[in-house]
């Protein structure tokens, strides 16, 4: 086993590495002598590059049952979900009204482009959800009204791995004829999806959180019944028009062969993501004190743990060998706790302690092990200093302790 | 890749990993105890002083804070351990923060650490 050159990475929620597979088919794309066209031009380059851009669009349709045609190049997910929520908003708002659905536990950005149009006079529903942060369907029913164009609602939570049940939500969303996205950048690849099964009209993909490179996405927008959207650049013909610019060909062809090996290993990857989750879950929960954000039947791939007793700041100081997400990394005691965790209900202080650990396709059984003795060996040292800790030994709840009530001597 | 590098100040850092006072005395010991700041405010400090005449001959703590909460009661007791109660007063959460390098938007732990040692101080003369 070669040796480790960084900390043990569990961060693949955040991105993932290129798979070296991809990385083959990009550089080809790179090389002056056979990728550089413009996909574009008319001329044998030019058409080249087209080839290889379509072959690769139709790759990553075919992992979410779409035709190719369907899909529009977008820089990354951010822009897909800024084209999905503005682009409709924009779009139907005159015709279909200026009411747009959303959850508050989305990624950041949907939220903002929410905010956004909630600056440009449209009225916004942020849905609440429960406690283990899934969304109640009769909630969602009553946010409806006559004047909603859009649902925005992701598959899996990038923070907890929560999944939402898109059909059942189609179903309550669709039998009103209102437009559905859904961001499905953590879905992919790891749950199976299907744009006609579920019934969403668009959704959001982005190749580095799946072993492509950064810097590309995609949207999928229905073609039957057409979803029209108003486009956020303006310029050439590139992509019907909708996403103007060249579209960058080793990027498109990265995606494209990230998402056929999702395609054909994914259940491999999902089986053994599940495992490696198990095992982790098990060495964590047997340290005592530590408590699971979300629900055990999430996306396979990301576990959310709270750390009892311990403050945010301190355990992050802890991690030098792990690389792993924790909403406490700033220095400043001011930095804000996990919105998603906050809307989920966890106290601030159990939310700035609380570690996404989140699983990939390189990821070993070795690494589990290594991150549950690293932060066994951090978390009980703080803990054998920690007031909360001694608190919650004698029995008093979470409540007494890092609530309204909580007591100053913890 | 969000890989969570603390940069510590070295006198930070030192107590931070290897604190040597840490951990409450058990209540029959007869420590003075005092408190300050509270969990939802993100800094707890609980305070022990076992007094022999007017001298400290002991000091431990329990801290719910970040490294530089822990660094500051680690760098207190340390002081406290063999100090008179008037040299104890004496000491702020100022000075503290100083000797530690805190940054300014740290300097408010070692206050809530000073109103600890105050709390502990008054316990320790109302035992008498
Ligand atoms: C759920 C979710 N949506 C959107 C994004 C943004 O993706 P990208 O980095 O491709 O812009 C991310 C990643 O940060 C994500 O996890």
């Amino acid at each position: 086993m070669a040796e480790r050159v960084g900390p043990v990475y569990l961060d693949n929620a955040a991105t993932t590495p290129v798979d070296p597979r991809v990385r083959e088919r990009m550089l080809e794309w790179l090389d002056a002598d056979s990728g550089f066209g413009n996909a574009a031009s008319t001329h044998r380059y030019g058409r080249r590059a087209a080839l290889a851009v379509e072959e690769a669009r139709a790759e990553v349709a075919a992992l979410i049952n779409a035709a190719p045609e369907e899909l529009i190049w977008t820089s990354g997910a951010t822009e897909a979900n800024n084209l999905a929520v503005l682009g409709v908003a924009r779009f139907y708002g005159p015709t279909r009204g200026r009411h747009v659905v959303t959850v508050r536990t989305e990624h950041k950005s949907v939220l903002a482009p929410c905010a956004r149009l909630a600056a440009e006079g449209f009225a916004v529903t942020q849905l609440e959800v429960e406690r283990d942060g899934s969304l109640d369907l009769e909630r969602l029913a009553a946010a409806l009204r006559p004047d909603t164009a859009l649902v925005s609602v992701m598959y899996v939570n990038n923070e907890t791995g929560v999944t939402h049940p898109i059909e059942e939500i189609a179903r309550v969303v669709k039998a009103t004829g209102i437009l559905l996205h859904v961001d499905a950048v953590q879905a992919a690849g790891r749950l199976p999806i299907d744009v006609d099964a579920l019934g969403v009209d668009l959704l959001s993909l982005s190749a580095h959180k799946l072993y492509g490179p950064k810097g590309i996405g995609a949207l999928y927008l229905r073609r039957h019944p057409r979803i029209r959207v108003q486009p956020l650049l303006w310029g050439g013909e590139q992509e019907s028009g909708v996403r103007p610019g060249t579209v960058p060909v080793h990027q498109a062809v990265g995606m494209g062969e990230a998402y056929r090996l999702a395609r054909l290993e994914g259940a491999q990857d999902v089986a053994r993501l599940r495992a490696l989750r198990q095992r982790l879950w098990d060495g964590l929960s047997a340290i005592g004190g530590v408590l699971r954000n979300g629900r055990e039947d999430g996306s396979p791939h990301i576990l959310n743990v709270a750390f009892v007793g311990v403050h945010g700041q301190a355990l992050a100081a802890e991690l030098d060998g792990l690389a792993a997400s924790t909403t406490s990394a700033c220095s400043s005691a001011s930095g804000a706790a996990s919105h998603v965790l906050r809307a989920m209900g966890v106290p601030e202080q159990l939310a700035h302690a609380s570690l996404r650990l989140s699983l990939g396709r390189f990821s070993t059984e070795q690494d589990v092990d290594l991150a549950v003795q690293m932060l066994k060996a951090g978390v009980e040292r703080l803990r054998a200093l920690s007031p909360v800790w001694q608190g919650y030994l004698a029995g008093r709840s979470l409540e007494e302790l890092y609530g309204n009530g909580a007591a100053a001597h913890g | 890749m969000v890989e969570v590098v603390t940069e510590l100040p070295p006198a930070v850092e030192a107590r931070f990993r290897k604190p040597s006072r840490g951990g409450r005395p058990r209540p029959e010991a007869g420590y003075a105890h005092g408190s300050a700041g509270n969990v939802r405010a993100g800094t707890l400090v609980l305070l022990w002083l076992r007094l022999r005449e007017r001298r400290i001959d002991d000091a431990r703590f329990e801290v719910f804070g970040g490294p530089s909460a822990i660094a500051c009661a680690e760098a207190l007791c340390e002081r406290l351990t063999g100090a008179t109660v008037e040299q104890a007063l004496a000491i702020t959460g100022l000075e503290l923060a100083e000797g530690l390098q805190l940054s300014a938007a740290e300097r408010g732990v070692a206050l809530v650490v000073e109103d600890a040692l105050k709390a502990a101080l008054q316990a320790g003369d109302s035992n008498r």
